[in-house]
């Protein structure tokens, strides 16, 4: 039992365990500090997996943009009643979620456990997980998608300034 | 126990799957859009998982394409939810019944 | 038999003829412009005309051959299904061409005599649409080549003399005795269709010369040995397919025990009762049976059954006709009676005489319907004969020639019915090979005696047939007027006196105000065409003893031959069974007992009804009961109503209608309403307008899909 294994379980255990947390929680600001905290997971979980431009974006974008748009939403709107679990929209979509999460995992866990000792890739390129072989990979093989996805970017951009945009009174 | 592949895999199910769950169950809008960020998350980290099994850098690049449009989407929605909020009063998923018939 | 096989196609131009006519006149009918009444009947007429050249064309060229020919016209193919070849083709031999063009020049005749009738009528083209359809539908029945062809102008015969009857569908009276007319025709159909099946199923084929060939090469014999087994009761083939044929020839001839519609019919215009109820669709049945005269010689059975049936009809009917007061209900028992007559040559053997009687038949009897008609145009379509009387003087023609056909039909030597009738009645005692009891073997005695019973009851028949039509001529148009001048102001006098006249008879009806007057030459023209015929139609058949050569026979006797042969076969005498050409002194015989009972019939009726005019009512009073069920028609129509009709009514109103109609199919119809507004209502719920609720769909068909791919 060597380090990376104890520390894949505790950071796997926690970033789970925080994702519950969010889906149960009453308060709102506490559902996304619960969020914040699986993002921190996760990105532990990806440095693990030596990918260390990933794990900092996660951080960088993940936990410090989108979850600051969250919590301004939040106090802009000035969210107090959420309702509680219990409340939740109904029993009946309560059972739904319940049993359509349990047989996705009931379908995926035998898949992926049958799957057996599948290890890693025992060689790795010199710059994995690199910001430079990213750029590389962006920029020379993955342009096309690289460029729609920036054009999606601004498209978002502007329709939630289109769509937010307050009417002037007259 | 050495860590394998399959053990991010049922990390990454377990996210997503509490992810489907909070959508399904709640009723504020927030609080389902969070549980997509979820969602989205989980799928990140097989992306990441798969990159390392093959040691192939293309699912990094997914990953980061991914967290681009999960960016995107969180921005429009959270639009379309001051906007709604502004003509409702309510950002309770039961109220928007207007497609009702 | 018919090695020679003309091609001619211009065969088809005479069914098509008329209906072509029919198609113009109705078509301008429907959409509301009609031609105007002499053009309308100008092109009915031309059509008519037009078959009729053409038939009399057929019949010469048939008759400038040696031996017996058939002329044929192939149109398309119709029915082509597995062994079953039925092409829409005609064929004219010497049966055929005889019965087109007596068809066809009749036919015109009355067509010409409408146009005088029914003049005013608002009816009018719509009349003459009908009548072309009609001789459309009946030459098309007798120039088919093979039954299915044939079973298309019967039924198109029932159709015609179902809209012609119920013509003037204003009046309650007259569409329900269409509907009658048609209703049991349709039962006579449905027994003939199932001949046609038996036939089939046993032969394959439904082509009468095929069928005729194969009956020559024994082919039928041979399945003649086939039987049908019902609720172990078995029966041969051919006996099977002849009995339900010539049920079909009850319906649409009206003999028993589907008569009951013909005197009904007579609800209908005076032409449309000449032309179809006395010279043309009732002689249908005896036209098939004649085609088919090779099925029914397979089997004596039902032979003897025919015969049985047509003396019962004639005599039944005749007696009906003694008392009736209508004169156009006279002249339709009449026709059943004579039918009989006709059934019982055919029962007999004698084909080729039945086939003789329907031909001077058609002659007379459509002039006595004709003149009928004349009758009742002059008297304000009056029928009652117990109003009329005297008429002689007012209506010279009409009288005359309604002499002539009286004594035609009673059977005077020298006239027409006189030859026919009484070689049928000869034929039925020497032919007497054809009579085989069949249920009761062993039983020598009475196939001895059968054939003297019928005849015992067809020379019955003839002397009511010379009694009741020498009635009527005397009562129409002889002694005193039992009416009053119209358009002189009625006199007291002279209402005493018609009303004594009336008491005389005995009769109980009050004297009318009438004017009668000749009809227009359109008319009467034709009444004297066809009382020539009456007179003359007989030649063709002058028998031996009188020097002729019952010229008849021979020529339709080639056709016929193949028929005396399997009688001879089958016949329980053997070679006996021959007819018996040679004997002149039995023919002469029969002769004399023919003219004898004539004039007594003619005779008698007079005494009753000129000389003492209260015999009839005392006799009446005396035999009141006998009276009263010869007027009421035996209550045949009372009892079928009884035990068909009432019952059937009651049975479609209560269940088939309230119960099927209504709960079941209706509840079904309103049940599938129900059920898919009910489905609908269900999945509305699905539709209920939150967005989350759809996302909750959309991720459990992920759901959905992914478990499906993955236990694959």
């Amino acid at each position: 039992m060597d380090g990376a294994t104890i520390l894949f379980y505790l950071f796997a255990a926690m970033a789970v365990g925080s994702a519950v947390l969010v889906v149960t929680s009453d308060h709102a600001i506490r559902c996304a500090m619960y969020l914040v905290v699986t993002f921190f997971n996760l990105a532990a979980l990806y440095i693990l997996l030596d990918a260390h431009f990933l794990g900092a974006a996660q951080i960088l974008i993940y936990a410090g943009a989108i979850t600051v748009l969250i919590l301004f939403v939040i106090m802009l709107l000035d969210i107090t009643s959420l309702g509680s679990f219990s409340a939740s929209r109904n029993d009946a979509a309560r059972a739904i979620g319940l049993v359509a999460t349990a047989t996705l995992l009931l379908i995926l866990a035998p898949k992926i456990v049958g799957m057996g000792n599948v290890g890693f890739a025992a060689e790795l390129p010199a710059d994995f997980g690199s910001a430079k072989e990213l750029g590389v990979l962006l920029y020379k093989r993955y342009l096309l998608a690289f460029e729609m996805v920036a054009v999606l970017l601004l498209a978002a951009v502007v329709a939630a300034v289109a769509i937010a945009h307050k009417e002037e009174e007259a | 126990m050495e860590i394998t592949l399959g053990h991010y895999l049922i990390v990454s199910a377990l996210l997503f799957c509490t992810g489907i769950f909070g959508v399904v169950t709640r009723r504020n809008i927030i609080m389902i859009l969070m549980s997509v960020e979820l969602m989205l998350n989980g799928v990140n980290l097989s992306f990441a998982a798969f990159a390392r099994h093959w040691g192939d850098g293309s699912g990094h690049v997914m990953v980061v394409l991914s967290i681009a449009v999960a960016a995107a989407e969180a921005a429009v929605g959270l639009a379309l939810l001051i906007a709604i909020f502004r003509n409702r009063e309510s950002v309770n998923v039961e109220d928007l019944d207007l497609l009702k018939g | 038999m018919h090695e020679a096989d003309i091609h001619a196609q211009w065969l088809l131009l005479i069914p098509l003829l008329p209906l072509l006519g029919a198609m113009v006149n109705g078509a301008l009918t429907v959409t509301g412009n009609p031609l105007s009444e002499r053009n309308t009947a100008l092109l009915g007429c031309l059509t008519v005309l037009g078959s009729a050249l053409l038939s009399t064309n057929a019949l010469i060229t048939v008759l400038s051959h040696e031996e017996p020919v058939r002329l044929t016209a192939t149109a398309w193919e119709w029915i082509a299904s597995g062994r079953l070849s039925i092409p829409v083709s005609l064929v004219v031999d010497r049966l055929s061409a005889l019965y087109i063009t007596f068809i066809c020049w009749i036919g015109l005749l009355i067509h010409v005599y409408s146009q005088g009738y029914m003049h005013g009528d608002r009816g009018f083209s719509r009349f003459f649409t009908y009548l072309n359809l009609f001789m459309f539908s009946m030459l098309t029945l007798v120039l088919g080549s093979s039954l299915p062809i044939l079973f298309v102008g019967w039924e198109g015969v029932g159709l015609c003399s179902y809209l012609l009857i119920g013509f003037w569908y204003e009046g309650t009276e007259n569409a329900k005795a269409g509907k009658k007319a048609f209703v049991v025709n349709r039962i006579g159909d449905f027994a003939f269709l199932l001949g046609m099946f038996v036939i089939f199923w046993g032969t394959w084929q439904l082509d009468h010369a095929t069928l005729e060939v194969a009956g020559l090469q024994g082919q039928i014999a041979g399945l003649a040995e086939q039987t049908i087994t019902l609720w172990g009761f078995s029966m041969r083939l051919p006996t099977v397919a002849a009995i339900l044929l010539f049920i079909g020839a009850c319906g649409k001839s009206a003999q028993i025990p589907l008569y009951v519609w013909l005197p009904d019919a007579m609800a209908g215009p005076t032409p449309v009762s000449a032309l179809i109820h006395a010279a043309t669709m009732v002689t249908a049945g005896i036209y098939m049976c004649a085609r088919m005269h090779f099925l029914f010689s397979e089997s004596p059975v039902a032979l003897t059954l025919i015969a049985i049936t047509g003396a019962t009809t004639a005599l039944f009917a005749a007696s009906i006709a003694l008392v009736q007061n209508d004169i156009k209900k006279v002249l339709a028992y009449s026709t059943v009676s004579q039918l009989g007559y006709m059934f019982m040559g055919i029962g007999a053997g004698a084909y080729a005489m039945g086939i003789f009687h329907v031909f001077t038949h058609a002659f007379f009897k459509a002039c006595l319907f004709l003149g009928a008609g004349s009758v009742m145009h002059a008297m304000s379509n009056n029928t009652d004969i117990r109003l009329m009387g005297g008429l002689r003087k007012h209506m010279p023609h009409t009288w005359l020639t309604f002499l002539i056909s009286t004594i035609a039909i009673a059977g005077v030597p020298g006239f027409s019915g006189f030859f026919s009738k009484d070689e049928i009645l000869a034929k039925t005692v020497m032919n007497h090979g054809y009579f085989v009891p069949p249920i009761v073997p062993g039983h020598e005695t009475l196939t001895a005696l059968m054939p003297g019973v019928l005849w015992g009851m067809g020379v019955l028949a003839a002397f009511f047939t010379a009694f009741y039509m020498t009635r009527i001529l005397y009562l129409t148009f002889h002694g005193e007027e039992r009416w009053v001048e119209a358009h002189v102001p009625a006199e007291v006098d002279a209402l005493e006196a018609a009303k004594s006249r009336i008491d005389a008879y005995g009769f109980e009806v009050t004297p009318q105000q009438l004017h009668p007057h000749e009809s227009p030459v359109s008319m009467t023209a034709v009444l004297w065409v066809l009382a020539m015929g009456a007179i003359f139609a007989g030649y063709i058949g002058l028998p031996h003893f009188l020097g002729g050569h019952l010229a008849i026979e021979g020529w339709l006797g080639g056709i016929f031959d193949s028929a005396h042969a399997a009688v001879a076969e089958h016949g329980a005498h053997g070679a006996e069974a021959v007819a018996e050409h040679g004997d002149t002194a039995k023919e002469m015989s029969f002769a004399i007992i023919s003219t004898v009972i004539a004039f007594a019939g003619i005779g008698a009726a007079l005494f009753c009804y000129a000389v003492k005019p209260g015999l009839t009512r005392t006799l009446g009073d005396a035999l009141s009961v006998v009276r009263r069920v010869l007027s009421n028609k035996y209550y045949i129509d009372e009892l079928y109503d009884f035990v068909f009709v009432t019952p059937i009514r009651r049975f479609s109103e209560s269940v088939l209608w309230r119960v099927i109609d209504e709960r079941v199919i209706d509840g079904t119809v309103r049940g599938l309403g129900t059920a898919a507004r009910g489905l609908g209502g269900v999945l509305s719920r699905a539709e209920n307008g939150i967005v989350g609720s759809y996302a909750v769909g959309m991720l459990l068909g992920v759901v959905f899909i992914l478990g499906y791919l993955a236990l694959r």
